[in-house]
């Protein structure tokens, strides 16, 4: 590690505020809103005028969200430095770490990360209706490998056949994957602010409706509209530094033939080799060389849980266990409030909202705040957020 | 060539970079993009090698089979075209070639669980009677 990263990212930087909308299907409200509820409470929740935003990062924009500089104009922001990520998910880490950078260059002071989307009412990606399904037929294969000629439509089709590959290649029951969904509707029924937040035993995860085998229903995320906001500055200006949640690690996210967006590394298929990363690699990742940590040393995650398979490959690419492990190491309430490592403890995607993650960041903050309420990890000084496509942060309390 | 639509649409998108591959795919042919450097298929097309750095993609004729990876099968409709023929399945064969490909299984019974590693033949067919042939794999 340089000392120019370190000095840039490892602790000069932080989350100081944190906002979320209304979260469900609400076909009525316009998206702008709901990223006014998320911006209003996150300016709040840091201590800051409006007029201290001079940076805006945008994950998804339109056609679900709105553009950077729709937003800026009905906010009356007045931002010198701005970017927007595609209209998927995916960005979460990546947009936070460029409000790092951007703050620790100098380009701005005070970035207000946001994500905003309304899905209920664009129609169901992979139908035609939906503004984006010519991805489907993009060159190449779509975003999650989707090939509509052959009627490969819809993100969960490259979700189904990655879970199939990985079940294959472990020989595993695939009715283990319920402890995922059900683990998180179990963190959802503590929080307020959840969409789904009736009960879900074994016997309703295996009665929900098939969608493409061997993926139900309640491996899907929600249909969500709602947004949420992050604002990020730097050491030098942190309004509180006991609120703050310093961001001491980051990686971003990776590509290549052996990755694919619904696969562990190397699980094999798309391109991808058979060569898994193994246990001892994924403990020296670049996120833990620079937060100085393993992953035992952290108290609670976040992790991307579009389909509920995702979070089973994050815990082995990350060096929570080993290849093929995670299924069998997750049961028994390991991953839930009070286990090793609680994960998702707001409900996730797939319980509290579809908001590409930044749920689940949102939440970090208020674990690392101990601001969780009934959810709260006790002493919680270690929050990491994992994505299945490499890229991961972790943050700290002073 | 085909022009982008975004009414609905079944239809790939053919240009010239990938257009080998649907022609041979209309003669009933596999055709795969070849990297003269390393003597390999790949997958996708591209204008360069993935494994080289300058070497020009070259196409070759490859054996249409393999064995099959995985299967999944689509209990749920997305394209009101496809309604005709659900449920039906989609899966990754395993070219001997050495690539991957995708392809549409007309036979669900080919993602049931015992099927895995089955030997199989890529053929090419229309998934709907009108349109343009595309990669299916059946039984060997």
């Amino acid at each position: 590690m340089s000392p120019v990263e370190s000095r840039a990212l490892s602790g000069g930087t932080a989350i100081v505020g944190v906002g979320a909308s209304r979260f469900g299907r609400l076909p009525e409200e316009s998206v702008l809103t709901l990223i006014g509820e998320a911006l209003v409470e996150a300016v709040r929740d840091a201590g800051i005028d409006k007029e201290r935003i001079d940076g805006l990062l945008v994950q998804t924009g339109s056609p679900r969200g709105a553009d950077y500089d729709t937003i800026a104009q009905v906010f009356g922001l007045t931002p010198r430095f701005c970017s927007q990520t595609w209209s998927h998910g995916r960005f979460t880490a990546t947009v936070l770490t460029h409000a790092a950078l951007a703050v620790s260059s100098g380009l701005a002071d005070c970035v207000a990360c946001v994500t905003a989307a309304k899905n209920s009412t664009v129609g169901r990606l992979g139908e035609a209706n939906h503004p984006l399904a010519h991805e489907q037929l993009r060159e190449a294969g779509g975003p999650h490998g989707e090939e509509a000629q052959i009627g490969m439509s819809s993100p969960i089709a490259g979700a189904a056949l990655g879970f199939s590959a990985y079940c294959r290649r472990y020989g595993i029951d695939r009715e283990l994957l319920g402890e995922i969904p059900i683990t998180f509707r179990r963190h959802a029924r503590l929080n307020p602010r959840a969409t789904e937040r009736g009960p879900m035993t074994q016997d309703d995860y295996r009665q929900s409706r098939p969608i493409i085998d061997p993926l139900r229903l309640f491996d899907c995320s929600l249909v969500s509209d709602g947004a949420v906001c992050a604002i990020v500055t730097r050491r030098d200006l942190v309004p509180d530094a006991r609120r703050a949640a310093w961001i001491t690690g980051a990686q971003g996210i990776q590509a290549g033939r052996d990755t694919f967006i619904f696969a562990p590394v190397g699980l094999g298929v798309a391109q991808q080799s058979t060569r898994r990363r193994s246990l001892a690699q994924a403990r020296e990742l670049a996120v833990y060389r620079m937060a100085g940590c393993r992953p035992e040393d952290v108290d609670v995650l976040g992790i991307y849980d579009s389909f509920s398979a995702l979070p089973v490959y994050a815990l082995e690419d990350f060096g929570f266990c080993a290849p093929g492990d995670a299924l069998s190491w997750i049961q028994g309430g390991r991953i839930g409030l009070g286990g090793e490592i609680p994960v998702n403890t707001n409900g996730g995607q797939l319980s509290e909202a579809q908001m590409n993650g930044w749920g689940q960041i949102r939440e970090l903050v208020m674990q690392l705040r101990g601001e969780a309420g009934e959810r709260q990890v006790a002493d919680a000084r270690r929050a990491m957020w994992l994505g299945v496509g490499g890229d991961a942060l972790m943050f700290e309390r002073e | 060539m085909t022009r982008m639509q975004l009414i609905e649409s079944i239809e790939p998108l053919v240009n010239q970079l990938n257009a080998p591959f649907w022609e041979a795919a209309g003669r009933g042919e596999l055709m795969l993009p070849w990297c003269a450097a390393t003597q390999r298929f790949f997958w996708p097309p591209a204008p360069v090698s993935p494994f080289s750095t300058d070497t020009p993609m070259a196409w070759r004729r490859a054996e249409p089979r393999g064995s099959l990876l995985v299967a999944v099968t689509y209990r749920r409709s997305y394209l009101k075209a496809l309604d005709p023929i659900m449920p039906y399945a989609i899966g990754i064969v395993e070219l001997d070639a050495g690539p991957r490909l995708q392809v549409h299984l007309r036979d669900v019974g080919l993602a049931a669980p015992g099927c895995q590693g089955r030997r199989v033949e890529v053929y090419f067919e229309g998934l709907l009677p009108d349109s343009r042939p595309v990669p299916m794999a059946r039984a060997a």
